[in-house]
């Protein structure tokens, strides 16, 4: 029957339906751009922990004490490492982030926990990187479905090994690049040793000397999310790709015992500080989280950091369930710059020009 | 591993079992079916077969030893019944040799009761003289009502599924992903293979037995030799995905 109304009606429906796809893939990127070249860059660090169990109200205290810190400076992006129990909880806090802060802004993952000059903390606290600036632009992009969330290495390493590279160079795909590029942080959920082969997908679009550092997700169960625009997603991956007038300087180390934990974040800090022509303004550290259970006192570790770099510079760091970065010595690659691996702290330390 | 020589091959076999406990809290009913994602060890006395399955997560470190078995005896049922006995000691520590020392683990005794009524017991924590250890004492005083205990029997299999809450231990064992402690376990099966030693499944030397390892309580029955040293390597981790 050919009435006019249904007619329209199936038009209207053709074109939602081939509209859906290009609706999707401009929710999984956004791109702040580059306002001024000569510009500055600024990165603010707050923590809150929640001693209350009120995830809303640390997650609004956590996001007014970054807008006040960053002074007036717009912000263009906003990492979040959180550490709250169960989905409900974490949906909390991001609602109690984006009361104060664009949705669009926040990015990260659940963490086991976050470290600043502050001071360390595990369960039930959230950490914020705010990165804003007119001399800073962010291009995201966000992965889904990867496939492997709970494939386990003993029984589908090749699958998983597939399926990791396919999503990190769709991912890597995903990102607009501009001519300033600098800084690739990476966010999938993909426990180390899966890290790895996710890291060569994105390698093989964005190229293997790109600087990139990040950290992955908690994966105790029931805890695995990742923040992409304020939403949280399950087996995905994200990408921030930071451009501007500035440097960064990356290094990383790989310890399993307390002494050799303690002495490699020196080690890593100081390497990573000593490429540095000038005093960093922020510090960026994805640490592994069996690290921390390796030490006799979880701020052992910190304290070696902060004999380096002093307590000025911010810090945000994180503990994560694989590292991203320039692998330790003894499993450098020779093929790229940076990797996937376990039991590393990656540092990155950023100065501008 | 084999050593050849001229005239000799020497052949040894090692086996290596990996012992960690992922992050999860299961619910304790005496379904196993919440256990999918652990990572469990077994081992085997005879023919039958005792496998242990781990899980902590920030209030509770979780068990399920699943035990096969003939018959079941709770408590009540006769002289001696059937119970699990397990320990849980920081990294680092010792058993001690002598009953003027004091313990420096966290050791417990889950069983059943005639009557009806899953239980645990705290038989002994950092502090307590293993004079007393030693001692076969009465359970009633010992009950643990904060344990949750869940004892269930499917076919041959009798599981002993058990939640401890860490509120007591984590001043000495910090429950944390990476955190390595030492946890054993002894099966009582008195009616059957007697003592299940997960330290003699784990490789421990012979010259690791030890007495005061292991809490006397009324009702045990010990075999010839002491059992292993109460202390095998454990982890915890987050996931096996």
């Amino acid at each position: 029957m050919n009435h006019p109304l249904l007619t329209g009606f199936s038009v209207a429906c053709l074109f939602v339906v081939s509209l859906a796809p290009g609706v999707r893939a401009a929710e999984e990127s956004r791109h702040v751009p580059l306002a001024r070249p000569d510009g500055e860059l600024v990165m603010r660090v707050v923590m809150v922990e929640d001693e209350k169990g009120e995830p809303v109200a640390a997650g609004e205290a956590a996001a007014t004490s970054l807008r006040k810190a960053m002074n007036g400076i717009p912000l263009k992006a906003v990492i979040i490492s959180e550490c709250f129990e169960g989905k409900t909880y974490k949906e909390k806090l991001l609602a109690g982030l984006s009361k104060v802060l664009d949705p669009n802004l926040l990015y990260g993952a659940a963490t086991y926990g976050s470290f600043t000059q502050e001071g360390c903390t595990d369960f039930d606290s959230v950490c914020l990187l705010g990165i804003g600036g007119d001399g800073v632009g962010v291009s995201t992009a966000l992965v889904r479905e990867l496939g492997t969330a709970k494939l386990s290495f003993d029984e589908h390493e090749a699958e998983i090994k597939q399926k990791l590279r396919e999503a990190g160079k769709t991912l890597g795909g995903k990102i607009r690049r501009h001519a300033r590029d600098r800084l690739l942080i990476l966010i999938p959920d993909a426990h180390s040793p899966k890290n790895r082969y996710f890291v060569e997908g994105v390698q093989q679009t964005v190229g293997a000397d790109f600087p990139m550092t990040g950290g992955s997700a908690n994966k105790n169960a029931g805890q695995t999310f990742i923040y992409f625009r304020g939403r949280m997603y399950q087996d995905s991956a994200i990408a921030l790709m930071l451009s501007g007038n500035f440097q960064a300087s990356l290094s990383g180390r790989m310890a399993q015992e307390n002494d050799a934990v303690i002495r490699t974040a020196r080690e890593a800090a100081a390497e990573a500080l000593g490429e540095a022509p000038r005093r960093p303004l922020a510090v960026l550290a994805y640490n592994c989280a069996g690290r921390r259970g390796r030490l006799d006192n979880m701020h052992d570790e910190l304290n070696a950091m902060q004999e380096v770099i002093g307590k000025n510079v911010p810090l945000f760091g994180c503990y994560n369930a694989g590292e991203i970065g320039p692998l330790d010595p003894a499993e450098k690659r020779t093929d790229a710059l940076c990797g996937g691996s376990g039991w590393h702290v990656m540092f990155t330390m950023i100065w501008q020009d | 591993m084999t050593a050849q020589s001229k005239r000799h091959r020497v052949v040894r076999e090692q086996k290596i079992a990996v012992a960690s406990a992922p992050y999860f809290k299961p619910t304790i009913d005496g379904d196993p079916s919440d256990w999918k994602d652990a990572i469990p060890v077994s081992f085997s006395q005879g023919d039958k077969k005792t496998t242990i399955a781990t899980y902590w997560n920030r209030r509770q470190f979780s068990m399920l030893v699943s035990v096969e078995e003939d018959k079941y005896v709770p408590r009540g049922a006769a002289n001696c019944f059937d119970a699990v006995q397990v320990a849980l000691a920081p990294r680092g520590t010792e058993t001690g040799h002598a009953v003027d020392e004091n313990a420096r683990r966290f050791e417990y005794l889950v069983f059943g009761k005639v009557e009806g009524g899953d239980c645990c017991c705290q038989l002994a924590q950092p502090g307590l003289a293993l004079a007393e250890v030693a001692r076969p004492r009465s359970l009633n005083p010992l009950m643990y009502d904060d344990a949750e205990v869940a004892i269930k029997r499917a076919g041959q299999t009798t599981h002993y599924e058990f939640s401890l809450p860490l509120a007591r231990v984590r001043k000495h064992i910090r429950p944390s992903e990476g955190r390595e402690f030492y946890l054993s376990v002894l099966v009582h099966d008195p009616d059957g293979t007697g003592i299940r030693d997960w330290g003699v499944a784990a490789g421990l030397w012979e010259h690791q037995r030890n007495r005061l390892a292991w809490s006397d309580w009324k009702g045990a029955q010990w075999g010839d030799v002491p059992p292993m040293d109460c202390r095998t390597q454990w982890g915890m981790c987050s996931s096996k995905y």
